[in-house]
């Protein structure tokens, strides 16, 4: 990288700080209104953003986009409006604990090509509900519908007086040049959405980073369900923006008592059986074995153009691709994440081995996202989710707009899905607004009354053992 | 009046106050750029001032590149207004 680039993204982080600067000394009134601004512009912009970011990615479909820059405004915009974001934010007398809320810093934001134009909404307004700017870093498939969501967040919060540069964008970079810019250290923090590879950098930088993790959502169909019912929930789902969400489904498990009435449910609501000849077609578009990952030029196309890219003939009106699998593994590519209207199909002996076929997918490059399960039976759902590593399991409803959050729970609304520890990240949280605070405790002296009684001295007599002390510290005086 | 000025052979004074917003940062800005003479150190007392805008953040990031420090500085800032510049990074504009 030469210098020239060096200096142009230390500029960008320059500008950040000074925006910061002068973001820090905003009250909460002055906040909400910035917030407030930009909310509006973006639930104003829904549509023409989403057919732009449509049109230039080349996935997904503009009618789902709306949804998702609707959800991105709205829905965030609601869940964060009352929040105390500025100075004190709680004060609680017993405790002698009151919370101030910090702004964090300059944040890079890391947008992903599936969801575009409604990440940036989200991001930015969780950034700017803290008093923290915010760069965008677009995906180079969605550069222009990337620039253009910024760009109107930024004027609608110039229009209340927003910081200069309190939102801010790069064009495409090397990789160089993201890593420099990611481990620059006036960056506070990087949010990162995206794929494996560029989150794994983002946490590799030495600055905090939040991020994300792969999925590989099952979705368990017990014997207590609502067939029509789940089947046209997993649907609904799992054609949403031709699957781009990754908390959408990605196997279907079903116990062979109720396999029959399941197929012909899905066959009804117009899924398609590939057969073994076509499975193998879709599985060489679908998937490269060498790098083991969904091929990128499969993720959001729709059923038809998965048909017309494999060769094969799908009836017309056909809205999910069905393979039916019988292990999970690199040897079954298509038991792996694949972010299309393509759903594979396990039948299973009972509870116990459908539970044990979907531990397999969510260990199969899903770990900590997300888990699904229609069932009545609330025993098998609490057994079902305890074996599940996964950050949100999700109860009759459809898993890409559940875990999403607060369409159809009460889940924060997000775009940024936690996937835990084992999903390298650290949180399992529906990120959002107070993950992006520092909280500064101002302590009053309030004495351990314990303590206090029992006196330090019986520590220095040796003789006395745990058990002791134990009995020692919590009579009841 | 956000600005009044005191001047000697040697320095300008600027003592400024009040909230140096956006508006009144654009209107400053050419009453500043009326001191123009390089023999003089030109000196901002912010002792009066409650709170920058970035607009004035840059006004005085320009002064400091035209004037360098030893003829541009920032004195006396409220506590609110010193953290902004320790957050910029740009402590290197205050001087008592």
């Amino acid at each position: 990288m030469d210098e020239q680039h060096k200096t142009n993204i230390d500029e960008i982080i320059e500008k950040a700080t000074f925006a910061a600067a002068i973001f820090n000394q905003y009250d909460q009134e002055q906040t909400d209104r910035i917030v407030r601004a930009v909310y509006k512009a973006g639930l104003n912009n829904r549509v023409r953003l989403a057919k732009m970011a449509a049109e230039e990615s080349q996935m997904g479909n503009w009618k789902d986009k709306v949804v998702k820059n609707a959800i991105a405004a709205q829905f965030v915009y609601e869940n964060i409006k009352h929040q105390k974001t500025v100075g004190i934010i709680s004060d609680d007398e017993r405790s002698g604990i009151i919370e101030i809320a910090q702004p964090i810093g300059p944040i890079l934001a890391v947008i992903p090509v599936t969801n575009p134009t409604s990440t940036i909404i989200f991001k930015i307004l969780i950034a700017l509900k803290t008093r923290n700017p915010v760069i965008i870093s677009p995906h180079r498939r969605a550069t222009k519908s990337s620039i253009e969501a910024a760009r109107i967040c930024y004027e609608a919060a110039l229009s209340e007086d927003a910081p200069e540069e309190c939102i801010q964008w790069t064009t495409h970079k090397t990789r160089e040049e993201t890593q420099y810019l990611m481990q620059h250290p006036k960056l506070a923090l990087i949010l990162a959405t995206g794929g494996t590879g560029l989150v794994h950098e983002a946490y590799s930088s030495g600055t905090p980073a939040l991020g994300v993790g792969a999925g590989n959502v099952p979705v368990y169909i017990e014997e207590t369900a609502d067939i029509p019912y789940a089947v046209e929930q997993v649907i609904l789902s799992k054609t949403f923006d031709n699957g781009t969400i990754c908390a959408s489904e990605q196997a279907l498990v079903v116990e062979k008592k109720i396999s029959t009435k399941v197929k012909k449910e899905l066959v009804r609501q117009r899924a398609y059986f590939l057969n073994p000849e076509e499975h193998k077609a879709v599985e060489k578009v679908a998937y490269f074995t060498g790098t083991k990952s969904m091929s990128a030029e499969i993720v959001g196309q729709s059923v038809e153009k998965i048909g017309q890219m494999a060769g094969i003939d799908v009836p017309e009106g056909i809205r999910l691709l069905i393979v039916p699998l019988k292990k999970v593994g690199y040897d079954e590519p298509l038991s792996s994440e694949i972010l299309a209207p393509i759903l594979a199909f396990f039948e299973t002996d009972d509870f116990e081995d459908s539970v044990r076929t979907c531990i397999d997918l969510n260990f199969h490059g899903g770990i900590g996202h997300s888990a699904s399960i229609f069932s009545y039976d609330e025993e098998k759902i609490r057994k079902f989710s305890v074996m599940m590593n996964a950050g949100r399991i999700l109860v009759n409803m459809p898993s890409s707009q559940g875990a999403v959050g607060s369409l159809y729970n009460t889940l924060e609304p997000s775009f940024t899905l936690g996937c835990g520890t084992y999903g390298k990240n650290i949180t399992t949280d529906n990120v959002s607004a107070h993950h992006l605070l520092n909280i500064q405790r101002i302590t009053k002296r309030r004495m351990n009354e314990r303590m206090l009684q029992m006196g330090f001295d019986i520590y220095m007599d040796e003789s006395i053992d745990a058990d002791t002390l134990e009995q020692a510290y919590n009579k009841n005086y | 009046m956000s600005l009044k000025t005191e001047s000697n052979t040697d320095q300008v004074i600027c003592h400024l106050s009040g909230r140096l917003d956006t508006i009144i940062s654009q209107n400053l800005e050419p009453e500043i750029n009326k001191y123009t003479d390089p023999g003089k150190k030109l000196i901002f007392d912010f002792s009066q001032v409650d709170y920058i805008s970035s607009t004035f953040l840059r006004i005085c990031l320009m002064k400091f590149k035209e004037r360098g420090s030893e003829k541009f500085w920032i004195r006396h800032p409220k506590p609110d207004v010193k953290k902004v510049f320790m957050i910029a990074g740009l402590n290197r504009l205050l001087k008592d």
